[in-house]
């Protein structure tokens, strides 16, 4: 991958020590029925920082993040966003707080147009001119978008669909944005692109916790990582790091180690 | 031809009144995919509490016009119907969201019958005669003086469904309410993640269902001249069968399978006499020619069966064309 994609300085090295992180997670526990899928995470995100979760299909990433918005029911543990328990709060209430996610699989309302897509992303929004100026916004970060600003999302290309989840998610105006996967089943070019505007919207100063099975990518583009396997945090440190580390050269990133 | 024109008329009425009420059954099923079988006794209950107000407004001999006593029926069965839509969802539905799909179609029909039950209770066991306020003037249609006419009933009814349909589509593709009600129905999940009150949005859905179904409640017992607590049962059946006709969950599908449902319903009432008339085949039998020379008439299904179209609609629309004539199909949905 190309020397573009680098993350900004860390945050954490700027400011350390100074300040809560914007998410924790304590001790977490998810559970689909009787199986428990993430089993007592510790993780924190600080403001700023841009923070990888990887892991294998079925560590428990994605529900991870279904246990901070609210989708999944936490077993146990305690999710603190902003030095403010929201355990178990509705994903509705948490958007108005600055939370946003872009959910696996991007889930864009494929009836819906790019437009009406875009404008669902400012719901909780009141200030007409301040969503009509972030949609242009948008359209410039994504220009193919504008093209098609009239059509539903259906008709878009899986990349295309990922910058309309992207975009959408950036129309709340988060502060800590969730992304689950977002180079899932896209082009190489396609997932350069994602990860471009992924460090663009980092440098804009969002939070952001990026859930990737592209171990490799992940690690280059972010300034700390976690690694996850069968829902436990196995391995967690500074990206460059975790890149150099044999353990994960050899699980993750087709080296031999 | 003035048979056709007269059957075309009351037809599109009739259809209009069809398509208000398959709105409600399609609008729930879009967004919470239920069948919500309850919806015809709605459609009743804005008939009676409608049906109350007139008549306690013209024995009391208000000095108002008839029109503005229609009106004010209407103005309280609507948020009374409202009322009952929101109480179905919060109290019946909501709780069996993630249950089986079985749990809520159940409950649905159990809910029809715990209406229709409370209205028996209220309004009494036999069909109460609405009181024809509004003076009916038929306009002919043709130069034939015993020709088709359209009546002011028919024409104002006609006027508030259209104006009804126009509302609501406004409401759903121009409002932000609308486009959110739209993401619901298609990704829950998703919808909450943009900051939307998915339980609010359902709520929402069934309050315009209620206030849409009590309008045509009032619109039939206008037409009819009368009003029963078993009413909203064969209507909600043929309504429901309109929205399967044009695809379920689709609101242009309903408009277009009501006013379809109660064109065919009335066409066939209108010749289905004339049709299965047997004197068409006197020649062929000695009795059936001695028969004929009495009664020129001997009809095997009358118009009697009028109700009967709708569900042979309803039965050929599920085994040739299952999602509807404006419906996607169900592997588009993926």
């Amino acid at each position: 991958m190309s020397a573009s994609l680098t993350p900004g300085p860390s945050p954490a090295m700027r400011e350390r020590g100074d300040v809560t992180p914007l998410l924790a997670l304590e001790k977490l526990c998810v559970a689909y029925g009787g199986i428990q899928a993430v089993k007592g995470i510790d993780l924190t995100v600080g403001r700023g920082e841009l923070v990888c979760l990887i892991g294998a299909n079925g560590a428990g990433k994605t529900t991870t993040l279904k246990g901070i918005t609210g989708l999944q029911p936490v077993r146990s543990g305690r999710v603190v966003y902003d030095g403010e328990d929201i355990t178990g709060q509705p994903s509705f209430r948490l958007v108005q707080r600055g939370l946003a996610m872009v959910p696996e699989g991007r889930g864009v309302f494929g009836g819906l147009t790019i437009e009406e897509n875009l404008a669902m992303g400012a719901y909780t929004r009141r200030d007409r001119q301040g969503v009509a100026a972030d949609v242009e916004r948008v359209f410039e970060l994504f220009p193919r978008l504008k093209e098609r600003r009239r059509q539903t999302a259906g008709t878009l290309s899986g990349g295309e669909q990922q910058m309309l989840a992207m975009g959408r998610s950036l129309m709340s105006k988060p502060r800590l944005l969730l992304l689950d996967e977002p180079s899932m089943g896209l082009a190489p070019l396609m997932v350069q692109k994602v990860f471009e505007t992924v460090l663009r919207v980092s440098a804009e100063g969002v939070t952001i916790l990026l859930i990737e099975q592209n171990a490799k990518l992940a690690l280059e583009v972010s300034h700390r990582g976690y690694v996850m396997e069968s829902g436990e945090i196995t391995l967690a440190g500074d990206s460059k790091q975790l890149l150099g580390d044999p353990a994960v050269r050899a699980a993750y990133l087709g080296a031999s180690a | 031809m003035d048979i056709f024109i007269q059957q075309l008329i009351n037809g599109v009425t009739l259809g209009s009144v069809y398509a208000i009420v398959a709105l409600g059954y399609t609008m729930v099923y879009g967004i919470i995919q239920l069948i919500n079988f309850a919806h015809g006794e709605v459609v009743m209950i804005g008939a009676m509490v409608a049906y109350s107000v007139i008549v306690a407004l013209a024995g009391a001999g208000a000095p108002l016009p008839p029109l503005a006593i229609v009106l004010a029926g209407a103005l309280v069965a609507i948020p009374v119907c409202m009322a009952v839509g929101f109480t179905l969802e919060r109290v019946a539905y909501r709780p069996l969201r993630r249950a089986p799909r079985l749990a809520p179609l159940i409950t649905a029909i159990g809910l029809s019958i715990i209406l229709q039950h409370l209205a028996m209770i209220v309004w009494s066991r036999n069909p109460l005669p609405y009181p024809q306020i509004v003076k009916s003037v038929s306009y002919h249609l043709t130069g034939n003086p015993n020709g088709a006419t359209i009546t002011n009933v028919q024409i104002a009814i006609l006027a508030v469904s259209v104006a009804m349909m126009a509302g609501l589509m406004a409401l759903v593709y121009k409002t932000r309410l609308g486009i959110a009600m739209r993401a619901t129905a298609q990704n829950q999940a998703v919808a909450g993640l943009m900051g939307i009150d998915v339980n609010k949005v359902i709520a929402l859905t069934f309050v315009i269902a209620g206030g849409l179904g009590s309008v045509a409640g009032v619109m039939v017992g206008t037409y009819y001249g009368i009003a029963h607590y078993q009413m909203g049962f064969l209507l909600g059946l043929k309504a429901f069968s309109a929205a399967v006709l044009g695809g379920i969950g689709n609101l242009a599908g309903a408009m277009l399978g009501g006013m379809l449902l109660g064109i065919i319903e009335a066409l066939g009432a209108g010749y289905v006499g004339d049709l299965t008339n047997l004197c068409h085949f006197a020649d062929w039998s000695e009795a059936l020619a001695q028969r004929c020379a009495v009664d020129p008439n001997v009809v095997l299904f009358g118009s009697n069966y009028q109700d009967v179209f709708a569900f042979i609609v309803l039965i050929l629309v599920l085994v040739f064309r299952p999602s509807g004539l404006l419906g996607e199909r169900v592997a588009d949905r993926a």
